[in-house]
């Protein structure tokens, strides 16, 4: 393949801010073969992002691992820099072999979140690749997606030749298998699309044809693409090395997944949906990635990755057991995803940290009752106690807003919260240090595959209305505020929800200017505003209630959760009740039945 | 009473590793941060010991001579670790986990803390262009140097602000190359606006590279080299 003139890039990079980031030579970096088919894994948004994301390692070494496939990375450059490479016609090229992103056989991206749409465009302009796929030749790469955000591909429908939705390090693997073999026998790309098809896990968009009528689909033809699994995590391949970032990382340190999915089902939680079953790694598996990844990257912080790490079974084993270790190595372990109630001294204590977070979502019982989060005032209070005799001073709450059912007393009930806390400071504080509260509250924004996927978001005028009022509220008892832009939540829960009529919107918003949506410095909601407009497109269509009969974009993707237990929930939420954590018992979801989920027969 | 200082001075004498190496091709790239993350990754992956600050969040007790630009090329860093291991296994181990941009030279063992941060007053920079620069070219160097008083748009907290470095340059030779020694620290000049000045005002349209090739410190009126210090 050809690649890019180093001497001239190097020049470019000069100019550039943070040039480390297009360098590659990180680390641990595996030797890239050459291979029968060359594939490149992109990530929409900076290095330094790209850099923390779990699931863009374990893809890598993954495919890299593999004898006859081969996996480079690409990342999108910053604003600056982009526009000299477009001076300097420098097309955007992959780190490991500087080589072309458009001489690649496949592109891979990978979606977290809906904002990072405009800036897969971008990139994929600097590598001058068309952006849908009919307008793509037989000889410009296959792009295909993956990650949280291809629960809903149709968004992307127009730019992706297909979608792989769900746990992608044994599928990606096969598909790449497939591409590699139906090119050898001088396949197109529509029968390669057509084998791919066949591969549980893979959805292919221009396969699937819906009808619209004014604001609804009226019918879908095509066939259910059942997400992919894997069944045995603790037997999944996980590396046992990372590249060390050649800048600082949003997240600088060595992450272990221990545990896939969660068992409690919170009714506004995608991951909570979407990962299940829970599985776990033994303590002594990844007791053998922490010591091997720490001691080949030199990393002095490990976090133990998890929807809810304090749900994991053998934490307390696995603190135990690696404590010599980290004490030997200046190594502190940090716990990123701990609910209240799941909370013990002893996470505290090992912990040097001056702050830490708590996620009650909801102020009343009633509202948390209401989305499932089971967690109660006595929680939140022991929690307080407990941190604050340890001689902390400082805490934050993330809260939402918007919420289905909310009332105004349950935004009072976030104040109420931070006026209790400040009293058990008082009685419970160590040091003379004043107490340091700041609350963060995000618009509740439905996403498919939840109960809450056919309800409806609450628009603009009513979230800075609440978010101000609650603002000022909590100025008044001086708690710090803050809060998410609400225009920003709004055009996320319409991309989260959206179908492929929102294509020619996301092409004409990139027109306009919107890239890097997620950082709140470029995101300019008014770009996006005129291109809804000059597309006809009315965005309460996405972000009102849905019809529980009604067919809905995601409908030919089956997350296996089913359809009936999403609206019992559903149903439960309005009535105010709850359901337990289904480890406790299983509650039905529809995994049991497809023989993958085991959680609750023990009991 | 200690004088100023004094008392810190002696907390510090002990020994030390002092390394030098050079940073090259993708190395320019890295910033003083990035680097001194990268130095203080290489010292775990070697398991090699040092001694760590006392305070209630232990760093590393590593000194850097002063920052070099990103984009200019460098054969003298310097590193100073404070270690009471045996110099030379330190330093082939150090060599060995280090990544291919940090190019070590080779070390020094010192009773004490030299800070060549502190103690470096000016560099020596060579410019070497992609060819060799002309006598029109080299004349109308010998004109720009030769200005009383020398100004160069520098950038000062962000903002771009005319700066005299008169007083700041030491030697210049120009031949096919251009040499020169120039103020680092306090009297510090950035050579990347430097040679952004002379390209951009005498039209010299050539593309070059900077390279940093030696340090030194002022003693009794006289520049010496930091490897002969």
């Amino acid at each position: 393949m050809k690649t890019i003139n180093k001497s001239k890039l190097y020049e470019v990079l000069k100019k550039c801010e943070k040039p480390a980031r297009y360098i590659g030579e990180e680390i641990n970096t595996p030797q890239i073969k050459q291979t029968d088919l060359s594939f490149c894994l992109c990530f929409p948004d900076l290095y330094e992002v790209a850099m923390s994301n779990i699931g863009i390692r374990i893809l890598y070494y993954a495919i890299n691992k593999e004898k006859d496939l081969s996996c480079e990375r690409c990342f999108s450059p910053s604003v600056q820099t982009g526009t000299l490479f477009k001076e300097n016609q420098i097309p955007l090229f992959s780190l490991e072999t500087k080589t072309p992103l458009n001489a690649f056989d496949v592109l891979g991206f990978s979606f977290g979140y809906e904002l990072s749409y405009t800036t897969f465009l971008y990139m994929l302009e600097l590598a001058s690749i068309p952006f849908k796929s009919k307008d793509r030749s037989e000889s410009d790469p296959i792009v295909f997606g993956g990650g949280l955000c291809m629960c809903n591909p149709e968004p992307l429908a127009d730019f992706l030749d297909f979608a792989v939705i769900g746990d992608g390090e044994e599928v990606d693997i096969q598909v790449l298998h497939t591409i590699k073999q139906c090119k050898k026998q001088g396949y197109t790309k529509r029968d390669i699309l057509k084998e791919l098809k066949k591969i549980d896990g893979v959805y292919v968009p221009s396969m699937v044809d819906f009808k619209y009528n004014k604001d609804k689909i009226v019918s879908v033809t095509g066939d259910i693409t059942k997400k992919a699994v894997v069944k045995d995590l603790d037997a999944a391949f996980f590396p046992h090395t990372m590249q060390v970032a050649n800048i600082e990382a949003v997240h600088d340190r060595m992450a272990v997944e221990v545990l896939r999915g969660c068992t409690r089902g919170c009714r506004f939680c995608q991951a909570g949906f979407v990962y299940r079953p829970i599985r776990e790694r033994t303590a002594k598996n990844v007791q053998s990635i922490i010591q091997d990844a720490i001691d080949s990257t030199g990393y002095n912080e490990c976090s133990l990755s998890s929807l809810s790490t304090g749900d994991y079974s053998q934490l307390n084993e696995l603190i135990k057991n690696t404590k010599t270790y980290c004490d030997e190595k200046h190594l502190s372990l940090a716990l990123p995803s701990l609910r209240l109630d799941s909370f013990e001294t002893d996470f505290v204590l090992n912990n040097r940290k001056s702050s830490l977070t708590f996620a009650p979502e909801a102020g009343s019982q009633r509202l948390r009752n209401i989305i499932n989060k089971n967690i109660t005032d006595k929680h939140i209070h022991d929690a307080c106690k407990m941190v604050f005799s340890q001689g902390y001073s400082s805490i934050k709450f993330y809260f939402m807003m918007g919420l289905p059912n909310e009332t105004q007393e349950d935004l009072q009930g976030i104040v109420d919260i931070c006026k209790t806390v400040k009293e058990l400071y008082k009685v419970n504080k160590t040091t003379n240090k004043p107490l340091s509260i700041s609350v963060s509250c995000a618009t509740f924004i439905p996403k498919p595959f939840t109960p809450f996927q056919w309800c409806k978001q609450i628009d603009y005028d009513e979230a800075i209305t609440k978010a101000k009022w609650l603002k000022d509220s909590l100025k008044a008892i001086n708690v710090r505020c803050s809060y998410h832009d609400p225009n920003c939540s709004m055009l996320e829960g319409v991309l989260a929800r959206g179908d492929r009529r929102l294509c020619d919107a996301i092409v004409q918003a990139y027109k306009n200017g919107a890239v890097f949506d997620s950082w709140g410095e470029f995101f300019d909601y008014g770009k996006w505003e005129e291109s809804f407009k000059l597309c006809n497109i009315d965005t309460k269509t996405y972000t009102k209630d849905r019809d529980t009969n009604e067919l809905l974009p995601w409908e030919m993707i089956d997350m296996m959760v089913s359809k009936d237990y999403l609206k019992n929930e559903l149903q439960k939420a309005k009535n105010e009740q709850t359901t337990h954590d289904c480890r406790l018992g299983c509650t039905g979801c529809g995994l049991q039945g497809k023989d993958i989920c085991n959680q609750g027969r023990k009991k | 009473m200690w004088p100023a200082g004094k008392r810190h001075m002696q907390s510090r004498e002990k020994e030390m590793i002092i390394i030098k190496y050079a940073r090259k091709e993708e190395g320019v790239f890295f910033s003083h941060l990035d680097i001194l993350r990268a130095v203080q990754r290489t010292i775990s992956r070697a398991n090699l010991t040092l001694n760590w600050s006392k305070g209630f969040n232990p760093t590393m007790q590593l000194f850097f001579s002063q920052p070099t630009p990103i984009g200019i090329e460098s054969e003298c860093e310097y590193l100073e670790i404070d270690t009471d291991t045996d110099a030379k296994e330190y330093y082939t181990k150090f060599k060995n986990h280090a990544p291919n941009w940090i190019d070590c030279l080779s070390y020094k063992y010192t009773e004490k803390k030299q800070n060549i941060a502190g103690i470096s007053t000016a560099c020596k920079y060579v410019v070497r262009y992609e060819t060799p620069l002309t006598k029109t070219e080299q004349d109308a160097m010998k004109t720009f140097f030769s200005q009383r008083p020398l100004i160069i748009n520098s950038k000062v907290k962000g903002e771009e602000k005319p700066v005299d470095i008169t007083t700041r340059i030491y030697e210049v030779e120009i031949g096919e190359d251009l040499q020169f020694v120039a103020g680092i620290g306090n009297e510090n000049v950035r050579v990347d606006y430097l040679c952004e000045d002379i390209k951009r005002m005498l039209k010299i349209n050539k593309m070059y590279k900077i390279v940093k090739t030696n340090v030194y410190t002022m003693q009794k009126g006289e520049l010496i080299d930091i490897d002969n210090y």
